[in-house]
């Protein structure tokens, strides 16, 4: 039986090689996600800043979720300062030693690090020159910065300048590109400091010959309330970045690796039904000759299983290089640091090897079965021309998706906010694979239209092509399907944020009614600059933004519904929010927002949480303090300045830094401005400075756009085997047609039209399938049903699928018109 | 009418007057190069007289196809000319000898070789349509009526019987009224009778519609139909039998060899 499959994978290379080509494709993308999501995990940021460090110890840095990938906490959760004396108190420790973090900038806008002069000993670090700070205003710098000792040096603090003598110059040991440190005096680094009585960090300095690891578990033991690392994991609490980055890849490469699982499974399964109905000829010829169905089975799942594990396995090894292509990429993006490892071990590649083989022998039994099965004079017969009619099965089956699709699209107008977008979201996908069943269908319809076009043209090419699309419209939804997917796909992952986006931005622009908006080169505005403003001549209010991050669950926690997820929080001063913002408030008051433990809340989010004015809502904000407050108004506004807003002081002890983002002034003078400017800060308007949360969203947006590109990429390229493979398969009705006395340029011609035909239904129905759940997303988030269509991505992906759809049919017809007339006689 | 092996020198045909449909001069034919090289046809020269019924015979690869295939265009030789008509087609560019294969040649394969995506009509139209010509319609009655599947135009190909759809290719090669139909096994995949009904069109296509029929055959029954059967072994031209019938014709291939 191995004989024969071997004989047969000779025999049909082409074929074969089609086969091979999307088996491939599909391991190098599993093998790609596999390391990802094993990176979540084992991977990591190298330690640098506390490589001197045996263990540190921190806070916990999320929020578990229940059967879910916890919650990454925005801000950096702190320690008490008695936690310092406990940790030093565990045998073992020989020194514990508190570190804060103080974001501080030089005079040329170089970003400076700031910390404590006695974290200096977690740091692999010497002091060249000088000595260490004793005095309030001297400073240690690092190397890179070019002073010398004695030196005199302004940082800024939150855009307040200060002026520091350098006292010494550290060499950093082995880190390559860690940003600019400088190390301040106990009493300077506590000034700056805003958590008074708390620490970010304590690193662990060990007794002579005690074992980090066990150390480690001692202090996790006998402290409570403290995570602590040892060895690389250091590097996921040195910085935030770090912290976040492996949730941040598990999340993202996880709900990557779903949408291209199924898509790589649906190519490869897809593919090889294609292999195995171009060969139906050869099968009906074996039963004939007396295989059973068994046998032939046998034969046809060997084949697929030796192809496809060859296929997988060379296939595995590219994938490694794309997982740490992807990973770069999203470095860029920002969602990674860029000196973020990868775990790479076999694991990944075995996992999409097994994966891909899989699938393909699955798709080879089940498409085995209909050749198999049928007598063998009909296989003979059938193999002529394609079956006509679908089977009402499948006709019923697609017809239901469809309808389920649009159904769940339409959501958003019974439900509000966002819980209802899951819904149209996934509408997309269904609507899809609706379509892909009743795709010969969907051609046939379309056809009513467009072969009169095509018989108009009164030339053989025209006819032809539309004698071809009607008689083979499964050969046709075979090709526009899989285009048809990737428009679709493109459209939802691309516009859905950009409706939500450009809902948030008016929001934004519409609700900000200060004449001035305010922010610092330095990237933060400290409380007492927000002062100085307010004295200015001529400012009526000020109110300092601070934005940060609170997470929010919503639903019942044991139900299938609950969500956790990060929200978009702002703190504003209460007083002066009625002359600097419009939340386009709806119930209650901002005002109260001054009484303590209360907050405002988006419409949606209200509709959420099912909250109303006067319930009591709880919380987590951005350092993993829990919050329970007294809802005192729901506003509008909630896309474009965040789904809770609170008072500022109440939130500033709950952010890292204790800096405003911008200040929102508002005055009537010439000379405001000018004041203003005088104090180092600068104007800018609220298109510049975006909607709350817009940074976090571009970056999401721009992880989901590259995860889209693989995702497209790959459909590009098992469209573009798909149609050469079917095209391929055409040598003989071309050599015919050419026999007839077709020129190779009216072959070429009716190909030309066909891939037309294919690709522009492609593009209409990948477009029509996105319309329920874009207008039902659009209308979630703004009621009104008018999703947002960029049009030059839109045109950039219609054109792209035109031109990859006419060129993979075109191209192969031209190679298959080079064969000599008579050896395909 | 003229036939020669190599060895003789031509003289006779090139004098009578009206060029003959099909004149293949010292035509040779090799495949490959250097040591793996195959030589199908070793100078074969041979004129086919217009409105003749022509069957051409061998053993299996004694040239017959080869010589076939460079008649009718579909191949070009590698030395030696071949002319259809007065037109001289070895040497046309590939453009030109598309177009003329077109206009001016009618195939009849083993394999019927409509396409199952056209109706027989458009079947049998499709060379006029690919070369832009107005459809006779009393022509294409004619021809459709003469081979018999006047009322089976608007099926599709294979809701026709073997030997219908044969007789539509017939009807197809007939459309363009081409210098010369070529027919290659014609009857190697129909039944008897049907093979029997097929052989009666091309001799009524060559009698009574003024049309050259070349046939490349194995089957004796269906070379006795011809005017003349021409024979070849081993790339070369092995004899001839004007008016033949099946007796001589296997007697003569016997000789062959086969």
């Amino acid at each position: 039986m191995w004989t024969l499959a071997r004989a047969s994978i000779a025999h049909h290379r082409r074929s074969f090689a089609g086969v091979i080509v999307a088996v491939l494709l599909a391991s190098a993308l599993s093998t790609a996600l596999g390391v990802l999501v094993e990176s979540g995990l084992r991977g990591g940021v190298p330690v640098e800043r506390l490589a001197g460090a045996d263990v540190v110890v921190g806070a916990p840095q999320s929020k578990p979720v229940p059967e879910d990938v916890p919650v990454p906490f925005s801000e950096r959760a702190l320690l008490d300062d008695d936690t310092v004396d406990a940790v030093a108190a565990v045998p073992g420790v020989n020194r514990a030693i508190a570190d804060v973090e103080v974001p501080l900038t030089a005079g040329d806008g170089i970003k400076i690090s700031a910390h404590p002069w006695a974290a200096a000993a977690l740091t692999p670090s010497a002091l060249t020159a000088g000595e260490s700070p004793a005095a309030a205003d001297q400073v240690v710098v690092d190397s890179s910065l070019g002073a010398e000792p004695g030196d005199r040096i302004e940082l800024a603090h939150g855009g307040v300048p200060a002026t520091y003598t350098v006292s010494g110059i550290v060499d950093l040991i082995g880190s390559a590109d860690a940003a600019s440190l400088a190390y301040l005096s106990p009493q300077a680094i506590g000034a700056l400091w805003p958590h008074a009585g708390s620490v970010a960090l304590i690193g662990v300095i060990a007794d002579e010959g005690t074992d980090a690891a066990a150390l480690s578990a001692a202090i996790a033991d006998r402290v409570p309330g403290v995570v602590t690392y040892v060895g690389a994991a250091r590097g996921d609490v040195e910085s935030l970045a770090g912290v976040n980055a492996r949730t941040n890849l598990i999340a993202l490469s996880g709900s990557l690796a779903g949408v291209a699982l199924i898509i790589a499974m649906f190519v490869v399964a897809s593919t090889l039904s294609l292999s195995i109905a171009q060969r139906r000829r050869d099968f009906a010829l074996l039963r004939a000759v007396g295989t059973s169905p068994r046998q032939l089975r046998g034969i046809i799942v060997r084949e697929t299983a030796l192809v496809s594990t060859i296929a997988a396995v060379i296939g595995a090894l590219p994938g490694y290089a794309l997982a740490q292509l992807l990973a770069d990429q999203f470095a860029v993006g920002g969602v990674i640091p860029a000196d973020f490892a990868l775990a790479f071990s076999p694991l990944a590649g075995i996992a999409a090897v097994a994966l891909t083989v899989g699938t393909a022998a699955l798709a080879a039994i089940v498409s085995a079965r209909g050749p198999s099965k049928a007598p063998p004079i009909e296989a003979l017969v059938q193999s002529r021309i394609e079956t006509p009619q679908l089977n009402r099965g499948r006709v019923i089956t697609g017809l239901s998706l469809i309808i389920t699709g649009v159904v769940a699209s339409l959501l958003p107008l019974v439900i509000r906010g966002e819980a209802a977008l899951a819904g149209p979201a996934s509408a997309a996908l269904l609507i899809t694979v609706g379509a892909a069943l009743i795709g010969p269908r969907i051609v046939e319809w379309s056809l009513t239209f467009a072969g009169p076009v095509l018989r108009r043209l009164r030339v053989a090419p025209g006819v032809l092509a539309d004698a071809n699309a009607r008689s083979f419209t499964r050969r046709l939804s075979t090709a526009i399907i899989p285009l048809a997917l990737g428009i679709t796909l493109a459209i939802v992952q691309l516009f859905v944020p950009a409706t939500v986006s450009a809902e948030a931005a008016t929001q934004h622009a519409e609700g900000t009614t200060a004449d001035y908006i305010v922010t610092s080169p330095a990237g933060g505005i400290a409380p007492e600059l927000g002062t100085q403003v307010a004295a200015i001549d001529g400012v009526d209010a000020v109110t300092p933004v601070i934005r940060s991050n609170v997470i929010v669950a919503t639903g019942d926690p044991d139900s299938e519904f609950s969500m956790v997820q990060p929200k978009p929080i702002q703190g504003i001063d209460p007083a002066a929010s009625g002359k600097t913002l419009d939340l386009a408030v709806t119930d209650g008051s901002l005002a109260k927002l001054a009484d303590p433990d209360t907050v405002a809340l988006g419409s949606n989010q209200a509709f959420e949480l099912g909250a109303h004015v006067g319930d009591s809502v709880d919380l987590t904000l951005g350092d993993g303090t829990p919050l329970t407050a007294r809802v005192v108004a729901i506003y509008d506004r909630g896309l474009g300045f965040g789904a809770v807003t609170i008072d500022a002081d109440a939130l500033r002890p709950h952010t890292t830094t204790g800096l405003a983002d911008h200040l929102l002034v508002s005055g009537t003078g010439d000379a405001v401005a000018g004041e203003i400017t005088a104090l180092g800060l600068s104007l800018t308007d609220a298109s510049d400075l975006g909607a709350a949360g817009a940074g976090d969203a571009a970056q999401q947006s721009w992880a989901s756009v590259i995860a889209l590109l693989v995702i497209l990429g790959f459909i590009a390229l098992a469209v573009v085997n798909t149609l050469v493979m079917a095209t391929t398969e055409r040598r003989d009705e071309f050599a015919l047609l050419r026999r007839l006395g077709a020129t190779p340029g009216q072959v070429t011609v009716m190909t030309f039209l066909e891939s037309g035909l294919i690709s522009v239904l492609a593009v209409v129905l990948g477009t029509v399938i996105t319309l329920p759940p874009l207008i039902g997303i659009a209308f979630g988030l703004t009621g009104q049903p008018i999703p947002v269509f960029p049009p030059i991505v839109y045109g950039m992906l219609a054109g792209s699928t035109l031109l990859l759809g006419i060129l993979s049919i075109v191209l192969p017809t031209r190679s298959a018109l080079r064969a000599p007339l008579v050896s395909a006689v | 009418m003229t036939l020669q092996t190599p060895s003789i020198s031509p003289t006779i045909g090139s004098a009578t007057p009206p060029p003959p449909a099909v004149h293949l001069e010292n035509v040779v034919k090799t495949y490959g190069s250097g040591t793996a090289s195959v030589t199908a046809l070793a100078g074969v020269s041979l004129q086919i007289p217009t409105a003749s019924f022509t069957a051409i015979m061998g053993p299996s690869g004694s040239g017959k196809s080869t010589l076939m295939h460079l008649a009718a265009g579909l191949d070009v030789p590698t030395s030696g000319s071949v002319a259809l008509g007065s037109i001289r087609i070895s040497g046309l560019p590939e453009r030109q000898l598309t177009r003329f294969r077109r206009d001016h040649i009618g195939f009849v394969f083993q394999s019927y070789n409509l396409l199952p995506q056209l109706s027989i009509a458009q079947n049998i139209t499709l060379p006029l349509l690919l070369g832009q010509h107005p459809v006779n319609s009393a022509w294409f009655d004619h021809v459709v009526q003469s081979v018999g599947i006047a009322d089976l135009v608007e099926r599709r190909p294979q809701q026709l019987s073997g030997g219908q759809q044969q007789r539509a290719a017939i009807a197809r090669a007939l459309v363009t009224r081409p210098a010369a139909v070529f027919a290659d096994e014609p009857t190697g995949a129909l039944d008897s009778r049907s093979a029997r009904q097929v052989l009666g069109q091309l001799r009524h296509a060559a009698t009574d519609l003024q049309q050259t029929v070349v046939m490349v055959t194995h089957d004796p029954v269906a070379a006795s139909y011809a005017d003349r059967v021409v024979f070849l072994s081993d790339g070369q031209l092995a004899g001839h039998i004007d008016d033949p019938d099946i007796a001589r014709i296997t007697a003569h291939m016997a000789q062959l060899g086969e």
